[in-house]
């Protein structure tokens, strides 16, 4: 168990190796010296130049590198250019309102598509199972800001049941927080949704052809609980990994829809930093996000060794 | 066993047309949706549009009317013309992202399948740029240069490549084991030739469902990338641009916002139905690799 844990964590060193190179890379190749970019538009030669030494950016790119790679490991990640805020405390700063609609997003999405692509694909070719492969076509195809755009007008505009915009953090009351991001968590579930729903039903169903299953019922099994219990439970690992690979979408997913409903969280702070062009805040954040997606995944590759022995291989 | 007259041989002829993937539901639907979004790209200036970057301070955000369609926008100009004109942009991108990252993910990947060596390394980093989700890496390779479309075509390719070469390779590691590749290699075809006519063909058809996925992705990307205003520039007419001008009064007018956004959403849902049907019918193994 330990050696397939230690295996799995050293294979992601070279992945986290490249992600760094190509972030630091981003700001090496974008127009312009970093150096004058910091220094503003009233700076001085003698004051560029002062810049450049103090970060390093005179030393050979390689050298440069490692000095930067190095204070990343320290988890300083540099400072704004424009609010001159170190960027970890940018981050911490507008952490709250992302973690807060990541998780009730991803509660939202695995509370409906589980029971709901068990259904499907306990019952396929039923009329639940084509219009569940129907919503799953459309799901993928409506971009997240335009059912945004589509929920505001019928709840906000037509019904005046919730808010157009906006957040309220749970420390102020769980109504208004549960009014303020209902809508934005419905608009980023939807894809997250169907993503899962679709896996559940094909490996439910392909689960339901196995002989384990024709056994269950030969003993007069219940059909739920074959269902659930056996059918349900051997599709957990494709579940999971698909839930995993799906964060990819919730992270695309919060830099436009905090956009679409003004939520002062991590991906309105990239979006901001990208018009501005804000690098070290970019690279900070891309970091970030990268980072937490490859550790999820993580996570879920050494739950799979817990859930099903046969995973050690 | 009753009916022993043959059909004449000319009907049972390989070349059946319509070949029946076509009948395939998706495919059908699909097919007309793209069909009739590219046909009106092409002939948008024959479809009843004005010059859709005509500003006319005097027409600021008028309701539908008999000149202009579905009303005007902001600076006056013709919504249903600009809307027309976005097929342009989107299906221009989309075409070009699928055919770029299929042919650069094709090279490295036949490559990286065949050869060892570099395959470790190649991997890595293919795993590296698989780390960094797809809508980050596109905004801030974008945020590198001004958006152009050749620009957005580049930087919405990159992030796609990873994906075309770990499927190119999964084929070539299957198919290089099969006998007829032996024997390709026995009787001394050169290496390239034998990458390009016998290990190449078996890439098609799971490349041709990949590529409509990437398409498929390329324009909802590009939408993205527009409508936080960090895309295409304003001046070209684009449903993402559109969105995201019209958001500002989407209280007051919400067709400024809707009528783009239908053609997206028709647009991808084509493509995506295309995509499903030819998957299904090209060959049930493709599900699996995807």
């Amino acid at each position: 168990m330990l050696a397939f844990i230690a295996k799995r964590v050293l294979s992601l060193i070279p992945v986290i190796v490249v992600v760094a190179i190509v972030v630091f890379m981003l700001l090496r190749l974008s127009p312009g010296d970093p150096a004058v970019v910091i220094a503003g538009d009233n700076a001085d030669a003698a004051a560029i130049e002062r810049i450049r030494v103090s970060l390093g950016l005179d030393q050979p790119l390689v050298t440069q590198f490692f000095i930067w790679a190095g204070s990343l490991l320290q988890g300083d990640l540099g400072i704004s250019i424009f609010s001159k805020i170190p960027v970890t405390d940018l981050i911490l700063q507008r952490l709250e309102p992302t973690v807060s609609l990541a998780l009730t997003t991803l509660f939202f999405a695995v509370v409906i598509a589980v029971p709901l692509g068990t259904i499907a694909g306990a019952t396929a070719g039923s009329w639940l199972d084509r219009s569940l492969m129907l919503v799953s076509v459309l799901g993928f195809s409506i971009p997240a800001f335009v059912l945004g755009y589509c929920l505001i007008y019928v709840f906000s505009l037509q019904l005046r049941i919730l808010p157009v915009q906006g957040f309220s953090s749970i420390r102020q009351g769980i109504g208004p927080f549960l009014s303020t991001i209902a809508l934005p968590t419905m608009t980023m579930g939807l894809a997250y949704l169907v993503l899962i729903a679709r896996i559940t039903r094909a490996s439910v169903l392909e689960m339901m052809g196995e002989d384990f299953i024709r056994t269950a019922r030969a003993k007069g099994v219940k059909e739920r609980i074959v269902v659930t219990r056996h059918a349900l439970r051997n599709s957990a690992i494709p579940i999971l990994t698909v839930i995993g690979i799906g964060v990819a979408l919730l992270i695309s997913g919060v830099v436009v829809i905090e956009t679409v409903f003004n939520i002062p969280g991590v991906g309105r702070l990239v979006v901001d930093a990208i018009l501005k062009r804000d690098y070290p805040v970019i690279q900070g954040i891309i970091l970030m996000f990268s980072g937490t997606y490859v550790l999820i995944n993580l996570a879920i590759d050494i739950g799979y060794a817990f859930l099903d022995p046969r995973v050690r291989y | 066993m009753t009916n022993l007259a043959s059909p004449p041989l000319a009907s049972v002829s390989t070349k059946r047309w319509p070949p029946p993937f076509l009948l395939h539901p998706s495919v059908f639907i699909g097919g007309l949706l793209v069909t009739m979004i590219i046909l009106v790209a092409v002939l948008a200036p024959l479809l009843g549009t004005v010059d859709p970057s005509r500003i006319a301070p005097s027409m600021r955000l008028k309701p539908p009317s008999e000149l202009a369609w579905f009303g005007t926008d902001l600076y006056g100009r013709d919504v249903y013309s600009r809307a027309i004109y976005g097929a342009r942009s989107s299906i221009l991108i989309g075409l070009c992202v699928a055919a770029a990252a299929l042919i650069g993910g094709v090279a490295i990947g036949l490559v990286t399948g065949y050869f060892r060596w570099v395959d470790a390394v190649v991997m890595r980093i293919m795993d590296g740029l698989m780390a960094i989700p797809t809508f980050l890496l596109a905004i801030a390779l974008v945020s590198l240069t001004r958006a152009n479309v050749a620009t957005v075509i580049v930087a919405l390719t990159i992030p796609e490549i990873p994906r075309v070469v770990r499927l190119v390779r999964s084929v070539v590691l299957t198919v290089r084991e099969e006998p007829f590749v032996e024997a390709a290699k026995t009787v001394g075809t050169s290496t390239p030739k034998l990458l390009w006519r016998h290990i190449l063909p078996s890439t098609t058809a799971p490349l041709m469902v990949l590529g409509t996925y990437i398409c498929a992705s390329a324009i909802l990307i590009e939408a993205g990338l527009s409508f936080l205003g960090t895309g295409l520039p304003p001046e070209i007419p684009s449903w993402g641009n559109m969105i995201s001008e019209g958001r500002t009064f989407f209280q007051v007018a919400p067709r400024l916002v809707f009528l783009p956004s239908l053609f997206l959403a028709l647009t991808v849902l084509g493509i995506n139905l295309l995509g499903d049907g030819l998957r299904d019918t090209l060959d049930p193994r493709i599900a699996k690799r995807m």
